[in-house]
């Protein structure tokens, strides 16, 4: 019966791990959002959040965000950008994209930056590009497309990556009714999130 | 509120009036509340509900399946009733065969229960310890229920949470929203808990016919017709309107236009003054005398809504003023039902900030919400003296001291004022022009303020004018907010972080067909 997760499951799983990982709930909220949107379309967004969290513990690398928004080329101070909140800035930059795009050096997990590159194709209203070495993908303004790009990006640890509007602008894939995670991402996301739970006995003392 | 038409509204209150947490937790249920809504579809609908399975023995356990049509779709109860416990699905359609094997096995088991994407949602429900062995032993005797026990205890069967939209396993709202029957918030909740009423007084019945054989009687109408089904209501509910701006907004302007709408007639029909004034006369609270009198003179010629409205802010206390909105909205069905499909909103979820926004401006937007909370002195202990965290495996959140709790890394993001307070300190620290993306760079811990404020820049309603960690909260008003908007009444609401209340008290009670078990 555990096979498969709600949405709604697998979006708090993720924010709470997210927040058990350190991240301030600010940025746990996106990484929910954004495990939930992968896996709408079909992707294991819980085994891209569980990769993460796993490399942002080893790095603890306060730098992993670009220095400024209005660069054309965003940097982490140490050379590699989280996905969720270079992603966050994406989305936040839409309005403001460039024509010719954003570069981005480093991304982490990249995967985890489709559903931000989707929010700015919606609110742009029109297709965006998302380019790699090895890989192309365009995205419509309706929602992830399902396309061999995505799986392609799933295995890429880590890489630079460039986002411009326009493009051909796939059409968005019917979306799934449940998340599938996979059973050892589920269990590492499960450990993290159970760190943003008080120990009972512990809210007493305050009661 | 596009969508919701003509006539317009006159002047809605202002959001720094409304959203006062003592005025919200003086709301009363009204006609637009989530329980009305459900209870006229279900009249509308004109279907009944059949009993295709019920399995129980003298005690009161077993099983059964509870079928209801609603036009273009069936739903149907799946209860498993064990102990003193009852656990209940809500399941799409029929259930199969395998179907009700897997939800008898896990109906039967621990709470929470963990279902599939093919339930709506599921709770487990608990016998009232007093009024049910009373009513069993009554129908069993041939008699009837004692009328001041029915009265006292409200409900045959009380529940802790109804748990839907995704948890628990139960399917997404996203997958059901768009169906017209499920379009308002809760009502897959509510039908759920409406069946559960006609259940409960199926197995007492079947429990004294076990006891009574001959001589056992049926509930009669009266008494089926009283008992609702009761709720306990937690923190996770006061922290609801708190994690849904937007949807709350909704509501709360579903709730105003209605209200701007009453006030913006010219006349008053004399059955709807009579009306109203026989509702508040059958409510009990402080000023009622002084709202009757008044309205004993008869409406005044001109906008006589508006004429009672305006004086009630003025003569009355706030309580009085709730109770008089509510009632003023009942006769007024054709002109607002229709403002009940405006109470949904994905923006909670979907909502993007716009990183282009200049700084100054978000600075502009969290004065004007907030612009009282600017002025304090948040140094003062008794400003932040409350945290919200989870415990354990508690599905409520907890409230306590900051001092010797858990601590920060346990804290829920609740703390809204004061998270906003604190982010327009850092804004102003940049040039008004600067992009707010580029603060949330560097600051990424003010996000959801930041998100919050822009939130509000369009949804008037979105937030609470209350510092939700102050030493003096008192965290039941937001539960009462939340009932008053689910139509529960309050039963008992003793303690500051519970209350107890009741829904379908007094709705039609209807006999199930049975078919076959």
């Amino acid at each position: 019966m555990t096979d498969s997760l709600s949405f709604g499951e697998i979006e708090a799983l993720a924010r709470r791990a997210a927040r058990g990982a350190g991240l301030p709930w600010d940025l746990a909220d996106e990484a929910g959002r954004a495990v939930r949107i992968l896996c709408a379309a079909g992707l294991d967004g819980a085994a891209a959040l569980a990769g993460l969290l796993a490399e942002i513990r080893v790095r603890r690398d306060p730098g992993l965000a670009p220095v400024r928004a209005l660069d054309r080329v965003w940097r982490g101070a140490g050379g590699a950008l989280c996905p969720i909140r270079t992603g966050a800035s994406l989305s936040d930059m839409a309005r403001l994209m460039p024509a010719d795009g954003v570069g981005m050096e480093g991304v982490l997990v990249p995967v985890l930056i489709l559903p931000f590159a989707a929010d700015v194709a919606r609110m742009l209203e029109g297709p965006v590009t998302l380019s790699w070495r090895g890989g192309i993908l365009s995205l419509g303004p309706e929602g992830l497309p399902h396309a061999e790009g995505m799986d392609k990006m799933m295995r890429v640890h880590q890489t630079g990556l460039h986002l411009h509007p326009g493009g051909p602008g796939l059409p968005a894939a019917k979306a799934q009714t449940r998340a599938r995670p996979e059973p050892r991402a589920l269990a590492a996301l499960e450990a993290l999130a159970r760190r943003t739970r008080a120990p009972v006995g512990a809210a007493d003392a305050g009661d | 509120m596009s969508g919701a038409g003509p006539p317009p509204a006159r002047g809605l209150r202002p959001p720094a009036q409304v959203m006062q947490l003592a005025r919200l937790g003086d709301m009363r249920p009204c006609r637009l509340s989530f329980v009305p809504q459900l209870l006229r579809r279900l009249s509308l609908s004109g279907r009944g509900v059949e009993r295709v399975l019920f399995a129980c023995d003298a005690e009161g356990h077993g099983r059964a399946v509870y079928v209801i049509d609603l036009g273009t779709r069936r739903y149907a109860l799946v209860a498993v009733s064990a102990g003193d416990g009852i656990g209940v699905a809500l399941h799409e359609g029929v259930p199969g065969a395998a179907a009700l094997a897997r939800l008898s096995g896990c109906l039967g088991g621990p709470w929470p229960f963990r279902v599939s994407e093919t339930e709506l949602c599921v709770a487990r429900l608990e016998r009232d310890a007093i009024l049910w062995p009373h009513v069993v032993a009554a129908l069993a005797q041939g008699a009837q229920p004692r009328p001041e026990l029915v009265a006292q205890a409200g409900a045959l069967v009380w529940t802790g949470a109804v748990l839907a939209a995704g948890k628990a396993g139960t399917t997404d709202r996203d997958l059901i929203a768009d169906r017209a029957e499920l379009h308002a918030p809760y009502q897959a909740e509510l039908l759920m808990l409406w069946l559960a009423r006609l259940l409960a007084r199926d197995l007492c019945e079947a429990m004294a016919a076990a006891r009574g054989g001959a001589g056992a009687v049926a509930l009669a109408q009266g008494p089926a017709q009283a008992l609702g089904v009761g709720l306990w209501a937690g923190l996770g509910m006061a922290a609801f309107p708190v994690n849904h701006p937007c949807l709350f907004n909704t509501w709360m302007m579903a709730r105003e236009e209605a209200l701007g709408r009453v006030r913006a007639l010219d006349q008053a029909q004399g059955p709807a003054w009579r009306e109203v004034a026989e509702r508040i006369a059958a409510t009990e609270f402080e000023g009622r005398a002084a709202l009757l009198a008044r309205m004993e003179a008869g409406p005044a010629a001109r906008a006589p809504w508006a004429d009672l409205a305006a004086w009630a802010a003025q003569a009355l206390p706030v309580a009085a003023q709730e109770v008089l909105a509510s009632a003023m909205l009942e006769p007024h069905g054709a002109l607002i039902d229709g403002l009940g499909h405006c109470m949904s909103d994905t923006l909670d979820r979907d909502f993007r900030i716009d990183g282009a926004l200049p700084v100054g401006r978000v600075r502009a937007l969290i004065a004007g919400v907030h612009g009282w909370a600017l002025e304090r002195d948040w140094s003062e202990v008794s400003m932040t003296a409350l945290a919200w965290s989870m415990t354990g495996d508690e599905q409520d959140p907890r409230l306590g001291a900051r001092k010797g709790g858990p601590g920060a890394p346990f804290e829920l993001p609740l703390a809204v004022v004061h998270d906003a307070v604190r982010a327009w300190r850092v804004l102003g620290r940049y040039p008004d022009e600067t992009p707010v993306a580029q603060v949330l760079l560097d600051h990424p811990d003010h996000r959801r303020a930041i998100r919050r404020a822009q939130i509000a820049g369009f949804a008037p309603y979105a937030e609470i004018r209350e510092n939700l960690i102050d030493a003096d909260l008192r965290p039941e008003l937001l539960i009462r907010a939340m009932l008053a908007f689910l139509g529960a009444e309050v039963w008992t609401g003793g303690q500051a972080d519970r209350v107890a209340a009741r829904v379908f008290g007094g709705a039609p009670c209807p006999v199930a067909e049975r078919i076959g078990g």
